[in-house]
């Protein structure tokens, strides 16, 4: 159980070493504070479709399995938009811009069709905590960086005054590919390292 | 065929769930999501009312007025402060076209139409980049503009310094002031002296 579990952060992370999710880890990681955000919501969302996926995975056909999957997972991530512009008003103002983007995000219909789909509930639900946490650490040090380097600042406090003259180009899109490529290139020399 | 009955069996009680579970969450949700926006955007207003200060000089009734109109095919709202019976300031909602989508700002007008503080109430704009139209520092480059000053971004001739990388963003930002400056040239009689169609939405009195 606990082996589903730490996976996700290392061995089987969902951006380094799957390299699923690509499209909202590129576009939120121009700040720390949108990884933490983007990375919780997605968290709960992926907890809950595995869980039911899982639940109803011999209820489903393989052929439909697809739409179901979709169909299940778009629901929880407008359930969740909606609870949290009721409710916590404040943080969907923030947040309210990556929801949408979650019934994009790959890493929750791949772990449906890869996981929850072919195990019990039980080992599903560890499996998307970890893989939540997983991603969350990783959009938050990718966030890190860019915010960083590209702002002069990290969680909105600024590090190196007033003079300092940021790297612009790091909280533009291509700043996005380059960090994300280098911080690749760097897990996987480690993980051979490791396995040598 | 049994096959293909089972497939749409399924298909269709997966939706219909799901259908069924969207439909309770919204009714559930609606009144408190929409109450929650309005708060919201009375919040702004206040702010851009000045009203704290304006609370503290208060000797008998202050109240805020609400009225919606149609002003270049959009619904704007309207707010206005008044101080026993005179207007002291307005606040415009109106939306400019931003990156993202429409940006959604509150401008706060005196008497004479100057500036006194804008607030961005509704966004679309990329995290970290163009959403730093949020910023106090942004913002304040507004406050005692008016209608005789040109409020669009350098790069456009006026005298806005856009966000760097987020020259679509602060264009947005400037249209929509501009509008509410326009709306309220035009509208100038009725928010200083109209009466017809002002809802109360807040009253404070305070004597001494």
């Amino acid at each position: 159980m606990t082996n589903f579990l730490v996976k996700g952060l290392w061995k089987e992370n969902p951006i380094f070493r799957l390299v699923l999710g690509i499209c909202p880890t590129l576009a939120v990681t121009t700040q720390a504070i949108n990884g933490v955000g983007m990375g919780l919501a997605t968290t709960v969302v992926l907890v809950c479709s595995n869980l039911v996926i899982s639940a109803l995975r011999k209820f489903i056909p393989p052929r439909v399995r697809i739409p179901s999957f979709i169909v299940i997972i778009a629901s929880f991530v407008s359930i969740v938009n909606m609870i949290m512009e009721g409710f916590y008003f404040e943080l969907h103002k923030e947040l309210g811009l990556f929801i949408p983007l979650i019934v994009v995000n790959c890493i929750i219909l791949g772990r449906a069709e890869a996981f929850a789909s072919r195990n019990p509930v039980l080992s599903s639900l560890a499996d998307g905590l970890g893989m939540g946490i997983g991603f969350t650490l990783s959009l938050i040090v990718l966030g890190s960086i860019r915010e960083i380097l590209g702002a002069g600042t990290i969680l909105g406090v600024s590090l190196f005054g007033e003079g300092y003259l940021p790297f612009l180009i790091m909280i533009l899109p291509p700043g996005a590919f380059i960090s994300l490529g280098l911080l690749l290139g760097l897990m996987n020399r480690i993980s051979k390292e490791r396995s040598n | 065929m049994r096959e293909i009955g089972r497939l749409v069996l399924v298909l269709t009680l997966i939706t219909l769930i799901a259908a069924l579970a969207l439909a309770q969450t919204n009714k559930l949700t609606k009144d408190r999501i929409e109450n929650a926006r309005r708060e919201y955007e009375l919040r702004a207003v206040k702010k851009v009312l000045l009203i704290e200060e304006k609370l503290k000089e208060l000797n008998g009734e202050l109240v805020i007025e609400k009225k919606q109109l149609e002003f270049e095919e959009t619904k704007v709202s309207l707010y206005r402060g008044r101080m026993n019976e005179k207007i002291f300031g307005a606040a415009i909602k109106t939306a400019g076209k931003g990156y993202g989508g429409d940006i959604e700002v509150v401008v706060g007008l005196n008497r004479k139409g100057v500036i006194t503080k804008i607030e961005i109430v509704d966004h679309k704009e990329t995290p970290g980049l163009g959403a730093k139209i949020t910023r106090a520092l942004f913002r304040d480059q507004f406050k005692g503009k008016s209608a005789k000053n040109k409020i669009k971004v350098r790069k456009d001739g006026g005298e806005i310094d856009a966000i760097s990388g987020a020259t679509v963003s602060s264009r947005g930002v400037c249209q929509a002031v501009e509008k509410a400056l326009k709306l309220f040239s035009e509208e100038k009689e009725d928010i200083l002296k109209g009466s017809s169609g002002w809802e109360v939405l807040e009253r404070f009195v305070k004597e001494e």
